[in-house]
């Protein structure tokens, strides 16, 4: 058990230790978070221009966040993560990197653990650059509900990178990438945008307390498809 | 009893019913064709693809009409 | 002239497709015939009595009676995504193609049934609420199920490799029908407009009971006839691309012009 624990952090360490001396995959990452948030705020004004007039109109300039922020956030997560996930895995199509992982004498579904590891790793800090800019640029007020909005982002995210790291293992290693993950992520994924919308919006909108069972959907999500991908990870890698 | 109801009860079954039937054509079209690909490929063209795939030329499969 | 070619190249070995007509060169097989006149004749009585026999819901009205074709095709829908999942299963369990080519045959129906299972449903929507779409937990449901089964499809046809498609679809398959109850669950948190669970007239039980016999035969019978066409797919390919297989052909070729000459 230690030793498949170690052989994971190794492993993790070593994509890190790649991301951080190359920085390729958060710079770009992280500026494609952003710019959706940014794309949505402008797209979302909703007021037509000739009313813009006086501190009424300022009012209304001004994005209330109703619930279109988790909508945003929500936006920015999934293509942000794919374009992640994509990278993460691409990482080992250089200098025949695949090869040698599958040839180490290790069991495959830890590197599977590590490749989520570092997915969600680098996800969060995409979390921590874009929740912040959503919040700032749609006025979304999170002080009803700090410690839920983690939680409900959290367990959506774990599950969300489960999906993400063994479809992208499928990706990888065929001729059509592009939105290829991306179409097979989101249908998967949908439950979690779904139930963590609700919560946001019950939270949020309509200040009632973090609701147990939703949170409970999110966890079983999170269980079955890590439990999942562990299983199947043998089987979708290829060099 | 209104009218529109009608309509869009008359719609939902003919576009599903449409549908399921739809595919069920195009398939048995699509057998069809197999069937009569496989029937045509009568048993001395067989043979001349045979001798083709063992000297490495076309030249039987050309005397007996196939692309 | 030799025999051999014709029964051993050509002759479908197995269950090829015992409902479809590509099953051996006589005129008009039994089975086939048998059962889709079944089929299309308990599709007639099922119209005819819907629109002629079966009396109005009274707190919907008219637009109800879409629910005697919509709810046994939603349910035929679930059961050609269970065949997915199980014959998934089969093949990672055994890797045997055959398991691959059900799979793949369950999966089509499953999007055509689906599609019309969305149909259906924005029609029933429009008639009896007035939006074509209403992000309830039904139709939400039925939305992201079409969707699974769609990336299925277009999973498998972007694959070139048979092997590979097969354990790729495989796991997809597995992946999606253990997506399909958390949709469920968390579809059932969108605000709901469908009535709660309506109290149905004898009239109307036998009236779906009786929906549910075409749309089933249909299901299978299209599931079974793709199923068939799948493994002569298959098996051609394989022949054609296999190494041995221009030893068996050296071998039949010989046989045959020496049995011509």
């Amino acid at each position: 058990m230690l030793y498949s624990l170690r052989q994971i952090f190794l492993l993790v360490g070593k994509d890190l230790r790649i991301e951080a001396r190359s920085r390729q995959t958060i710079g770009l990452v992280i500026v494609l978070g952003l710019l959706i948030v940014v794309v949505l705020g402008l797209g979302l004004q909703g007021q037509p221009a000739a009313d813009r007039s006086g501190m009424a109109g300022l009012e209304r300039q001004v994005n209330h966040a109703g619930f279109s922020a988790t909508a945003v956030l929500w936006v920015a997560y999934l293509f942000a993560g794919v374009l992640c996930f994509e990278k993460t895995m691409n990482v080992e199509r250089t200098d025949a990197a695949l090869a040698g992982l599958m040839l180490a004498p290790l069991d495959r579904g830890l590197i599977y653990f590590a490749k989520l590891i570092s997915n969600l790793v680098l996800i969060l800090a995409v979390a921590l650059v874009v929740t912040p800019a959503g919040v700032v640029f749609f006025n979304f007020d999170l002080s009803a509900g700090l410690g839920s909005f983690i939680m409900i982002v959290g367990a959506a995210v774990i599950g969300f990178a489960a999906v993400g790291t063994l479809f992208a293992a499928v990706v990888s290693s065929s001729r059509l990438q592009g939105g290829l993950l991306a179409m097979m992520i989101f249908p998967v994924s949908l439950p979690l945008v779904i139930v963590s919308s609700r919560m946001m919006t019950g939270i949020f909108l309509e200040a009632r307390p973090l609701e147990t069972s939703s949170l409970g959907i999110l966890i079983a999500f999170d269980a079955i498809f890590v439990a999942a991908g562990w299983l199947l990870f043998d089987l979708v890698l290829e060099v | 009893m209104n009218p529109t109801h009608l309509q869009y009860l008359v719609g939902a079954y003919v576009i599903g019913l449409g549908l399921l039937l739809g595919y069920g054509i195009a398939l048995w079209a699509a057998c069809g064709a197999k069937r009569r690909r496989r029937q045509s490929r009568g048993a001395d063209q067989q043979a001349a693809g045979a001798m083709d795939t063992l000297t490495g030329s076309r030249q039987h499969s050309q005397l007996r009409g196939q692309p | 002239m030799s025999n051999s070619l014709t029964t051993s190249a050509n002759a479908p070995k197995g269950f090829v497709g015992v409902l479809d007509y590509t099953v051996g060169d006589q005129a008009a097989p039994v089975l086939p015939t048998v059962y889709w006149l079944m089929t299309f004749v308990a599709l007639a009585a099922a119209i005819v009595m819907v629109f002629a026999w079966t009396p109005e819901e009274r707190s919907m009205g008219l637009i109800q009676k879409i629910f005697y074709l919509h709810l046994p095709v939603a349910i035929n829908t679930f059961l050609a995504c269970l065949t997915v999942f199980i014959a998934s299963i089969g093949y990672l369990w055994q890797r045997r193609l055959w398991w691959d080519d059900l799979a793949a045959a369950a999966a089509k129906v499953a999007v055509v049934y689906c599609s019309v299972v969305l149909l259906t449903g924005m029609f029933w929507a429009r008639g009896a609420w007035g939006v074509w779409w209403l992000f309830s937990p039904r139709l939400t449901f039925s939305l992201v199920l079409w969707f699974l089964y769609v990336v299925y499809l277009l999973l498998r046809s972007g694959i070139d490799s048979g092997q590979r498609r097969a354990v790729i679809g495989a796991v997809y398959g597995i992946i999606a029908f253990l997506d399909v109850p958390l949709v469920w669950l968390s579809a059932r948190l969108m605000p709901d407009m469908h009535p709660g669970h309506v109290a149905l007239a004898p009239a109307m039980t036998l009236t779906l009971a009786v929906w549910f016999v075409p749309m089933t035969l249909l299901a299978v019978g299209l599931i079974v006839v793709r199923y068939g066409l799948n493994r002569q797919i298959t098996r051609s390919l394989a022949s054609s691309s296999s190494w041995d297989s221009a030893e068996s052909v050296a071998t039949r070729a010989m046989e045959t012009v020496g049995g011509a000459a």
